[in-house]
């Protein structure tokens, strides 16, 4: 058939241009939003949106998942976000100064850095200070994205950075990649958050405890991202990310509660 | 007389080549020039850009070597199974290149398949570079493989016969007769296959993991450097750019003949 | 005998069910319309092709019996062959080209370098040694892929139609070659061609084979008396005299066999005395009831022997006793016109320069 190489690109054209179904560009009261959320948010907010969507019928929300760092950057690039939860504040502030700014910002959550080992542990971690061992294969998050800034600091916390540092075998693009790495029985060890092992999400893993005086306290900030259609919807996810119901279900993934 | 191109075929030939040529004149565009000098001389891109070197070129040697004799078989020998040989040796080909990773972590990884195995030898193939070569040749070896093959079906197969019949062993007819007049297609996939390992992305990340000086080839640092500051990124994808356009061009005429 | 071959291959639609035999220091030719068989007798003789049943020895020596199932392979049968095509390796000098059956056998190549230089001058090649094949005219590749074929010292050489793929004029230059190597080459030979004249000429005895089998064996002269297939008559129907050159007043020459003279425009290069093959294509020939006036040289009479006008086509051949005897292809018209029968006394003539002269011996 002749016209079908012509029909072809007519409907690859046709797809191409359909109206975006999500984000900023939906127009004021669209009840359609965009949400960027960090990796470790990917249980909880997945809960929360499905929640949300059941006590406000009409209203849709489309999650899009992974590291703050790459999050941020690619709404400072325009990427047609709503909202965006960060696992550290560096990166709100990135939006902030850098994007198209942000609005309503709050600190929702928090968490703390817990170890993680294969389930049968084969290199005997069981201390935050054992991975400063030489051998122990260490996979951590990789520099600016939260997670592994963190856990850096951790680590210098502990006073142990040199030795750990130098038994990191893999950065990851984010903490999920991190335990997939050590579930997989891949690495001996690796630093996430204390919401990634948590009894919905850890299952193949083994956790050891970072004692306070070395953990550090993430914290999570949320916030309506500016733009030329901003959406009634997307502060009123957030009300309801900080809301009670919100709140539950972070409680039930591991989350510590927002301060105050 | 020249040839006459339908219009049609003109126009189309147009959009192919602004389709390939606009991306990259985005990237040159908007590359932050100032920056360039400071970035590709930082010890990250410079510890990426060797490590790619010798990570690309090592899997080029390792698919040729294996790669000649296999097509070798594939298009000379009778056995039974050859098209099932012939398909597993395109496979890697058209596996997306996570799912490779996947596959060889389940193969070689800690606790894959020849896990213990590799161990006992002492050899570690995930976190270390030799990790990112193998996965590297993995999904480049095909395109060796197509290509001797291409040159072998279009060899005259009286040489080697004349050959056979001047008293030339096997060998002696394929190390001085097939492989020199097959020398252009072998030189070919080399090429091809360096250039899919030099840009090769998700099978190193899963398999090898994302180390720099280690693992972290040249596109696992522009992704890495993309989630943090795009400029960065923009410079070290040019930096790719450069280095693959150099080597296509300095082996133009062996690669990409034209009369 | 030095060479023994029986060989039979069955192939879709061909048959080749052949045996012919080649002593030390004779040349045979096989001779056969293209697709008779005869390259694929010669390949399987040097282990190229693989028969259904065969039975070959070189030099007394057993190299493939599928009784037996003994099969040595092409590189262990030591054949020296010139293929049609000549594969000549294109990305070697003709130097290293010379030199690869020795260095295929084991020897370095400074030995085998020496070596084919030394063949390439034996047969007069020796400017051509650093030049590629592709830079090669037709005669001067021939030459080059028969210094190749000879200078791994086989113990048979094979022939693959040397002579089909060149223009007249290295045609002769490369007959002659081809002679004096044949003659110097202490094995069998073994030749295979469609061209009778390439048989004639450089055979010592001669297989016609005709769809698979062969059909005459014998040397040139037997086969051009007693023809045995209407094949063999055609090849014979050439009008071929061998003999010897004279000169003749006028600046003409005479070829003069056991038979009788003809009259020959005195070809370049040759001296008198030379043993020569004088050809005559019967179309030449001009039939006439009397005597006839004017400028052909030659004239001869004699009585029909034979006339056979096939059922098809327009023309028919006569062949007539005179001395010597020649055929003469005329136009059934012709025929009919001059009533000419079996046994009628007429008169040949063609011109001097109607008549090709080939070196012979």
């Amino acid at each position: 058939m002749k016209c079908l190489p012509a029909l072809a690109l007519g409907l690859l054209v046709l797809a191409a241009c359909s109206k975006p179904s999500t984000g900023a560009g939906s127009g004021p009261g669209s009840a359609h939003i965009t949400v960027f959320a960090a990796s470790s948010l990917t249980g909880a907010f997945t809960e929360i949106g499905k929640q949300y969507e059941a006590s406000n019928p009409g209203a849709k929300v489309d999650f899009s998942f992974g590291p703050s760092d790459g999050l941020a950057q690619q709404i400072d690039q325009g990427a047609p976000a709503d909202v965006f939860a960060s696992a550290s504040t560096k990166w709100m502030n990135d939006v902030s100064r850098n994007g198209p700014g942000v609005s309503g910002e709050v600190t929702f959550a928090q968490n703390k850095l817990v170890v993680i080992t294969p389930k049968d542990n084969p290199a005997h971690v069981g201390s935050f200070e054992d991975l400063a061992s030489p051998g122990v294969q260490l996979v951590v998050a990789a520099e600016g994205v939260p997670a592994g800034d963190y856990a850096r600091e951790a680590l210098d916390n502990a006073g142990i950075a040199q030795k750990a540092e130098a038994n990191i075998v893999s950065n990851e693009q984010d903490d999920a990649a991190v335990v997939q790495k050590v579930a997989s029985g891949e690495a001996d060890a690796g630093v996430v958050y204390r919401s990634d092992v948590s009894a919905v999400s850890g299952a193949n893993v083994k956790a050891v405890v970072i004692s306070d005086s070395v953990n550090v306290i993430a914290t999570y900030p949320i916030a309506a991202v500016a733009g030329p259609d901003s959406s009634v919807e997307a502060s009123r996810f957030v009300s309801y990310v900080t809301g009670p119901e919100g709140q539950k279900v972070l409680d039930a993934f591991g989350f510590l509660p927002a301060p105050g | 007389m020249r040839g006459r191109t339908p219009a049609a075929f003109a126009l189309l030939a147009a959009a192919a080549v602004a389709f390939i040529a606009l991306p990259l004149l985005g990237l040159i565009a908007r590359a932050p020039w100032s920056q360039a000098t400071a970035v590709i001389s930082s010890p990250e891109a410079l510890s990426a850009l060797r490590l790619s070197l010798v990570v690309s070129t090592t899997a080029a040697l390792i698919t040729v070597t294996l790669g000649v004799p296999l097509a070798w078989v594939l298009t000379r020998a009778r056995f039974p199974g050859r098209s099932l040989v012939r398909a597993l040796a395109v496979l890697p080909l058209v596996l997306p290149p996570v799912v490779a990773g996947v596959a060889l972590l389940a193969a070689f990884g800690r606790r894959g398949m020849f896990g213990p195995l590799l161990r006992a030898a002492g050899v570690q193939l995930p976190f270390s570079t030799a990790g990112a070569i193998v996965a590297t040749a993995f999904v480049s070896l095909p395109l060796v493989v197509l290509a001797v093959e291409s040159g072998l079906r279009s060899l005259d197969p009286r040489f080697e016969q004349a050959a056979a019949a001047m008293g030339a062993s096997r060998w002696y007819a394929a190390r001085r007769i097939t492989l020199p007049l097959i020398a252009p297609q072998v030189l070919a996939g080399a090429v091809l296959a360096w250039a899919r390992a030099l840009g090769e992305f998700g099978a190193t990340l899963m398999f090898a993991g994302n180390l720099q000086g280690k693992t972290q080839t040249l596109p696992l640092a522009v992704f890495q450097e993309g989630q943090q500051d795009p400029g960065a990124a923009l410079v070290l994808a040019l930096v790719l750019v450069v280095v693959s356009v150099a080597v296509l061009f300095a082996l133009r005429s062996r690669v990409l003949p034209s009369r | 005998m030095s060479l023994q071959a029986r060989v039979r291959l069955a192939r879709k639609g061909f048959v080749l069910d052949a045996e012919i035999g080649c002593d030390r220091g004779e040349t045979l030719a096989i001779l056969g319309p293209n697709g008779a068989g005869k390259s694929t007798l010669l390949m399987c003789i040097a282990g190229l092709a693989e028969p259904d049943e065969a039975r070959i020895s070189v030099d007394g020596r057993l190299v493939q019996d599928t009784a037996t199932a003994l099969h040595v392979p092409a590189e262990g049968r030591g054949c020296g062959i010139v293929f049609q095509g000549l594969l000549l390796f294109p990305h070697m000098s003709v130097l290293d080209n010379v030199a690869f059956p020795i260095m295929a056998r084991g020897l370095p190549r400074s030995e085998a370098s020496r070596k084919a230089a030394r063949t390439l001058d034996e047969i007069g090649a020796a400017p051509l040694a650093g030049k590629r094949p592709s830079d090669l005219s037709g005669g001067e590749a021939q030459r080059a892929a028969l210094a190749r074929a000879l200078s791994g010292d086989p113990r048979l050489l094979l022939l693959d139609e040397p002579l089909s793929s060149l223009d007249a004029r290295a045609r002769a230059e490369v007959r002659g070659l081809l002679r004096t190597v044949l003659r110097s080459f202490e094995g069998p030979r073994l030749l295979v061609t469609h061209e009778p004249v390439e048989a004639m000429t450089l055979a010592d005895r001669i297989a016609v084979i005709e769809e698979g089998v062969i059909t005459q064996t014998g040397t040139p002269a037997e086969i051009r008396e007693t023809p045995r297939t209407s094949y063999a008559a055609e090849l014979v129907g050439q009008n071929l005299f061998s003999g010897r050159l004279e000169h003749d007043d006028g600046g003409t020459g005479r070829v003069v066999t056991d038979e009788g003279e003809i009259v020959v425009a005195w070809p370049a290069g040759f001296e008198a005395g030379n043993s020569v093959l004088a050809l005559l294509p019967p179309t030449d020939v001009s039939i006439h009831l009397q005597r006839p006036e004017g400028s052909p040289r030659n004239v001869l009479e004699g009585r029909i022997t034979s006339v056979s006008a096939p059922a098809e086509g327009d023309r028919a051949r006569i062949r007539i006793g005179s001395s010597p005897p020649v055929v003469a292809d005329i136009t059934v018209g012709s025929l009919s016109r001059m009533g000419l029968r079996e046994g009628d006394h007429v008169w040949a003539s063609f011109k001097a320069v109607e008549v090709g002269v080939l070196p012979l011996a």
